[in-house]
């Protein structure tokens, strides 16, 4: 060898070295697979001076994943067509994990041939992408510009361009799992939220309402439906109807508002006790025609089911078809079944508030009749008995007359009280004392009877604010009842207290009553301020004697809260 | 007694004379002795009153006992045989239905009727099945509960 070849060789391999170097900078800059592989193939050509150049990867199921091409025009590779499937020398590489050289394709029995309008080549050149000696790809070169065929040194070179692209890819499928990874994450993290925000919702609140209006507008942002319905059964009588519904398509999804059960695809959904989907909605028999015409593609039926029993329905249609996984169903069985428990205890504290409600009616319908409408009853008929008698014995025509007015008399008193016991109330001060001047007060505007309020010695001082509101509602319902039945002139109120004891007393001059009929005859108030007194651990009891008057006494422990700095 | 031997009864029955009338086997000609013989049983001392004064007052009735308390009542109801219980069920004792049901069942049958306040299907159907024969609501104008109990034992 010449020393200018040497030099000639030197400043060769210089180049090279440098064209190596740029395209490896290139490359840690290039984010993309597609980006990387393409610098490769173009850094490859120009390497080892090849006039095209190509790499590809195939998939799982045989096909090339990724074509990149170098060297050859947008025109030509469209007239092309179809990237190469890696049956004839392709393949033989990847396969084969080691390079391949020629100096004529053509000539080459492992060679198939090319296609139409595929440029001439001649040499070639063929390096397999290897990832721990699996082949996962391949680069081939054509056509070298100068000479024969390629070379040892290009080989090399173009091997470790292979060893490049096999990290970027690798990392890209190791990117791309993550991504898929990440995203299943992120659809599980939705997921969670929620069925979090259900969960929430269904914790805060006892309304069934409520709790439907709100769950059913966040399973519709999961599911993407644009139109949601839930149906009921709140009977318990197997007929589902329509409570809500939700969505841009107003008009019923289903066209009814009532199903029974085994009936069309809410019906059925409640009889299985099972999700019902339906992708096909144009062929599900179960669906009104108009509900596929409308364009909706999918419609899942949620039971809502609590303790084994159906309780009701959720229907989401989607314009797009969906696809509803293993994990999709597993999650609305679960937002079916949180929803089942939260309407039936919705429901059941309906009942119970309605049945409260009832309860509370029927005792003013007791109170009533106990005292009022008698009364009133009373009074006609003295007063038909006067006009009877009143020829033949004006007399007695007249006291009948009189006993009518004390009657009427007698009943406005007791709607008066009645209305009394009736006002909700709450002790508006902070201070017992004032609570109890301010129920005095009332009492004398009402009832007109004289009412004296003493309290001794401090005794309504340094109370905790329950035992405070023990006595003020002690006082107010003994009051009550003062005012109802005891036709008494006089009341006194004492409160005192002593080291162990808050005593109050409410004492009145009227009619009394016998003990024994004592719990019949004042109706609820009487066993109300007994359970008040019991609550606040102490006791109460009542004395009363027919024409003796009645005396109420109730008495507390004595909690002192000890005063703050002064 | 003469017509018990005409009429055939059970060992412990004893016809009223109104009862008698009813048959058609013996006809009166004392329209006292056809009047209906009426007991009233109702707790609330005011109402129990008034409504005694207007039953006295009224043709066709002879108000035959009144009562308040549930045992008292029953006792002179079985001593009086009334042809009419009027009941207002509605007591403090709670014992409302159990003397319709006592009383409905007594040896002569005598007729149960319910007078009372409060209007409630539920006590409707809990009269009529304990024995009351009807059930009416107190209303101002009491003629014509005097002719529906004046019907009653016709």
């Amino acid at each position: 060898m010449i020393i200018g070849d040497v030099a000639e060789i030197a400043r060769a391999n210089d180049l090279q070295l440098n064209t190596l170097h740029r395209i490896s900078l290139e490359l840690v800059r290039e984010r993309s697979l597609q980006g990387v592989l393409q610098h490769i193939a173009d850094g490859a050509r120009e390497l080892v001076e090849a006039q095209y150049a190509a790499i590809g990867v195939p998939g799982s199921d045989g096909t090339l994943e990724r074509f990149v091409t170098s060297g050859v025009s947008a025109a030509e590779a469209a007239a092309i067509g179809a990237p190469p499937r890696g049956h004839g020398l392709l393949g033989a590489i990847v396969r084969g994990g080691r390079a391949i050289r020629l100096e004529d394709i053509v000539s080459d029995p492992r060679s198939v041939g090319f296609p139409a309008h595929h440029p001439y080549m001649k040499s070639f050149l063929g390096v397999p992408i290897l990832s721990q000696d699996r082949g996962i790809g391949h680069i081939y070169l054509t056509n070298k510009r100068e000479g024969a065929g390629f070379g040892d040194r290009d080989q090399q070179l173009v091997e470790m361009l292979a060893a490049y692209a096999a990290v970027a890819i690798e990392n890209a499928r190791y990117y791309q799992r993550l991504s898929q990874d990440e995203a299943q994450l992120e659809d599980r993290n939705r997921e969670l939220a929620i069925l979090n925000e259900i969960a929430h919702v269904v914790g805060t609140s006892l309304d069934p309402e409520v709790i439907l209006e709100k769950t059913l507008s966040r399973v519709m942002g999961l599911f993407e439906a644009e139109v949601g319905e839930i149906f009921l059964d709140e009977e318990g009588t197997n007929e589902f109807s329509v409570v809500l519904r939700k969505g841009t398509q107003a008009p019923a999804f289903l066209g009814h508002d009532h199903f029974r059960l085994g009936e069309d695809l809410v019906g059925s959904a409640a009889k299985q006790k099972e999700l019902i989907f339906s992708s096909s909605l144009s062929s599900e028999p179960r669906l009104p025609r108009h509900a596929a015409q409308a364009g909706f593609g999918t419609y899942l039926c949620i039971p809502l089911v609590s303790k084994d029993r159906v309780l009701g329905v959720m229907g989401l249609a989607a314009l797009r078809p969906i696809e509803l996984t293993p994990r999709l169903r597993d999650l609305y069985r679960a937002v079916g079944l949180t929803m089942g428990e939260a309407v039936e205890n919705g429901l059941l504290h309906r009942k119970s508030q309605r049945l409260a409600v009832l309860e509370e009616r029927e005792r003013i319908g007791m109170d009533l009749h106990d005292g009022i409408i008698q009364s009133i009853y009373a009074v006609g008929l003295m007063l038909e008995d006067a006009s009877l008698s009143l020829h033949e014995d004006p007399r007695s025509a007249r006291e009948k007359m009189a006993k009518s007015v004390e009657g009427l008399n007698g009943v406005i008193r007791d709607i008066r009280s009645y209305i009394l016991d009736l006002q909700p109330r709450r002790m508006a001060t902070e201070n017992l004392a004032a609570g109890l001047r301010q129920l005095v007060r009332e009492f004398r505007a009402q009832t007109l009877t004289e009412v004296d309020l003493h309290i001794l010695n401090g005794a309504a001082e340094g109370l905790s604010a329950a035992s405070m509101t023990s006595l003020f509602h002690v006082t107010q319902e003994a009051l009550a009842n003062v005012a109802k039945h005891s036709e008494a002139t006089h009341v006194v109120v004492n409160l005192r207290r002593n080291e162990e004891w808050i005593e109050l007393t409410v004492n009145d001059n009227g009619k009394g009553f016998s003990t024994e009929g004592q719990r019949k005859l004042l109706g609820h108030g009487l066993t109300n301020i007994e359970e008040r007194a019991r609550a606040a651990g102490g006791e109460a009891t009542i004395h009363s004697e027919r024409g003796k008057g009645t005396v109420v006494r109730v008495r507390i422990p004595a909690v002192v809260i000890p005063a703050g700095p002064a | 007694m003469g017509w018990a031997a005409i009429l055939p009864h059970k060992q412990e029955m004893r016809f009223s004379p109104k009862g008698l009338a009813r048959s058609g086997k013996v006809v009166y000609l004392n329209p006292q002795l056809t009047a209906t013989r009426v007991f009233l049983i109702e707790e609330h001392e005011k109402v129990r009153q008034a409504l005694a004064d207007r039953l006295r007052t009224s043709a066709g009735i002879t108000l035959v006992g009144e009562a308040g308390e549930a045992e008292k009542a029953l006792e002179e109801v079985r001593k009086s045989h009334p042809d009419v219980v009027l009941v207002e069920i509605k007591r403090g004792d709670g014992m409302g239905l159990e003397i319709v049901r006592e009383v409905a069942n007594l040896p002569w049958s005598p007729r149960v009727v319910v007078l009372t306040t409060y209007e409630s299907s539920w006590e409707r159907t809990a009269a009529k099945r304990a024995g009351a024969c009807d059930y009416l609501l107190k209303q101002l104008d009491s003629d014509e509960l005097m002719q529906s109990i004046q019907r009653l034992a016709a």
